[in-house]
């Protein structure tokens, strides 16, 4: 063959010329290297007998490789070759038709690289791609990628899960699908992420059929090797639980605030009617020697400045009950006793009313550590203010239900009415010293101060529910007495109900 | 002769008033609006009486109190109705504490306080 020293120079690679046989007419230098038979002892040879690995020795692959170069003009081939000594390697091989001057197929040129590390890396790639795909899929955190419009191009285990459609594609579906808030969410979080890259624990809902369920997400983008976008990841956390905690503790925050709006208010209250007594004395003294000293026509006057000395002595002293700070005497009390001695006093002036009176006093409601005395100022003041509060109804009922919480730690006493009820406004204040509803001769808005300021004493909880023109609801929770495990309540008497 | 009752207030108001209601009931008043000063005049006068204020600035209505208490002359006896505008702690406990008569807090009826310090004085008769 003229050139054999160009096809001598390729040392690295093997080109080898065979009639449709397999039997060798060119064996260059390279095709030495890589199998290591001389070009002389190759010559004339079967090349699958020399070169293909044991099971392909035989010859029908060959053919068939023959067969692909005569129909298609070329073949590649990736497959395990052997050397002279026996050793197995992997080579990449091109085969083409080789031609005479005519245009006629007169053998095959098949020229063969060994790659020795392909078939190793191509199994590091895959294990590789399953160790990361495994940790994908075993992410407690849902992780989802889209492409650049939206559309889902991979979901892992926990995705399904929290979406809980199992088996149910989800490849290909727009992602907006799941949003609460559809494509204006998913506009959102697209813009936020071509602003800043990514985001970190953003807040929405997502929408699974009925469910909705609050998810924190962090995003990224996702680029090509050229640094365009081609789409996002997202993780996604359900929220319930944390949300669930989040909103305790807003809630607990907000009471704290309100225990130290209280207290500090209640210093200076204190503070306040101290220095008011002072002057309230001198006047009360001097009113006095003036109503001797004056004509009857001016006594009267005097008589009147008097009356305002005792609306203002009023006012202190019930400041004076609000800012109480540590006269409590507590012992084991049973709180529908409270409630009994409360309506004792104040159930006639209800009838005269026209109230109707609903009572449902659990039987064997266990007792609280409490100031007797104290809870019933509470019961007293949410009577009241239950009374005065369905002075315009027409259907006026006043129900008082006690009951142990639901967990059992806590005894509820709740005061209902069907009075006018409050805004939300209102009842944002409503705690708040000298905040009213009523007119100015009802009250001066420190009832429920007071009561809240008792209650909290007693590590006890009030709460207020109102709707405008139903009625309102007051809770007072107090801690049950811990003595009280074995108590037997099964001689209590019960009370009566729908007493009106 | 008429009792002599000395009224200790720091305010003004209330020491003015109190001194005129009971120069009008016919006691013979005396006045100081700080506690060393009611001392001074302790060492200086017999009293029948003292009307006492709580809260002062420097010397409250109950050092007075137990200093007169510790005094050795007759005037350790000296009969003491204490007045405070605080209400905080409970006057039986006060009175059994600070050795005084008798614990009241502002305001109180005039008419109602002279009843008090008649029967006060009397008491000190038997």
């Amino acid at each position: 063959m003229p050139h054999d020293w160009i096809l001598d120079s390729a040392t690295h690679t093997a080109i080898v010329v065979t009639d449709f046989h397999g039997k060798i007419l060119v064996f260059n230098q390279g095709a030495a290297n890589l199998f290591g038979y001389t070009p002389e002892e190759a010559k004339d040879r079967h090349l699958p007998e020399l070169t293909f690995s044991k099971e392909d020795q035989h010859g029908r692959l060959f053919q068939q490789i023959v067969e692909r170069v005569r129909s298609e003009g070329w073949a590649e081939e990736r497959l395990f070759r052997q050397h002279k000594t026996g050793r197995v390697f992997p080579a990449i091989s091109t085969i083409t038709g080789l031609k005479d001057s005519a245009g006629k197929l007169k053998g095959i040129l098949e020229i063969t690289q060994g790659v020795p590390n392909l078939f190793r890396l191509e199994d590091e790639l895959k294990s590789s791609r399953n160790f990361l795909e495994n940790i994908l899929e075993s992410s407690i955190d849902a992780v989802v990628t889209t492409d650049r419009k939206g559309h889902i191009t991979y979901g892992n285990r926990a995705l399904k899960e929290l979406i809980g459609l199992r088996g149910h594609q989800i490849i290909g579906k727009h992602i907006s699908t799941y949003y609460k808030d559809g494509i204006d969410q998913a506009r959102e979080i697209m813009n936020k992420l071509k602003q800043f890259g990514r985001i970190r624990d953003y807040e929405f809902d997502m929408r699974v059929g009925d469910r909705i369920i609050p998810i924190r997400t962090s995003n990224t983008l996702l680029y090509d090797d050229c640094g365009e976008i081609v789409g996002t990841m997202g993780v996604f956390q359900d929220n319930t639980a944390r949300k669930k905690l989040s909103d305790k503790l807003s809630a607990t925050q907000a009471e704290l605030i309100q225990a130290v709006k209280m207290r500090a208010l209640g210093d200076l209250v204190t503070g306040v009617a101290h220095e008011i007594n002072n002057p309230l004395m001198a006047s009360d003294t001097f009113l006095h020697l003036l109503e001797r000293e004056i004509e009857s026509k001016l006594r009267k006057r005097v008589v009147l400045l008097k009356e305002c000395n005792r609306r203002i002595e009023k006012i202190v002293k019930k400041l004076m009950e609000f800012s109480r700070h540590s006269e409590f005497e507590f012992t084991a009390m049973d709180v529908n006793d409270a409630v009994m001695s409360v309506l004792a006093i104040t159930r006639q002036q209800l009838l005269n009313q026209g109230i109707e009176l609903e009572l449902r006093l659990c039987e064997n409601v266990p007792r609280v550590l409490g100031d007797k005395n104290q809870v019933e100022q509470v019961m007293l003041n949410l009577i009241s203010n239950a009374r005065d509060a369905m002075e315009g109804s027409s259907q006026k009922v006043l129900a008082i239900q006690t009951d142990r919480s639901q967990k059992g730690q806590q005894v509820e006493i709740e005061v209902s009415d069907t009075g006018i009820g409050m805004t939300p406004e209102q009842i944002e204040q409503i705690f708040n010293p000298f905040f009213t509803t009523k007119d100015s001769d009802k009250g001066i808005g420190l009832g429920l101060s007071i009561s809240y300021r008792i209650i909290d004493a007693h590590q006890g909880k009030i709460e207020v529910k109102s709707e405008l023109n139903k009625g309102t609801t007051f809770t007072v929770s107090l801690p049950v007495y811990q003595a009280e495990g074995e108590r037997d309540y099964t001689n209590k008497e019960p009370e009566g109900n729908n007493v009106s | 002769m008429s009792h002599k009752i000395l009224v200790v207030d720091d305010d003004i108001l209330v020491l003015e008033a109190l001194e005129e209601l009971l120069t009008s009931s016919g006691y013979e008043v005396r006045v100081a609006d700080r506690g060393q000063e009611a001392l001074e005049l302790l060492d200086k006068e017999h009293f029948d009486l003292l009307l006492l204020d709580v809260v002062m600035p420097k010397m409250t209505g109950f050092d007075v109190c137990r200093e007169v208490r510790k005094r050795d002359d007759e005037m350790s006896k000296v009969k003491i109705i204490m007045l405070t505008a605080k209400t905080e702690e409970r006057d039986s406990k006060i009175q059994e504490k600070y050795g005084c008569d008798l614990y009241l807090t502002k305001p109180i009826d005039p008419g109602r306080l002279k009843e008090l310090i008649r029967e006060t004085l009397e008491g000190s008769k038997q």
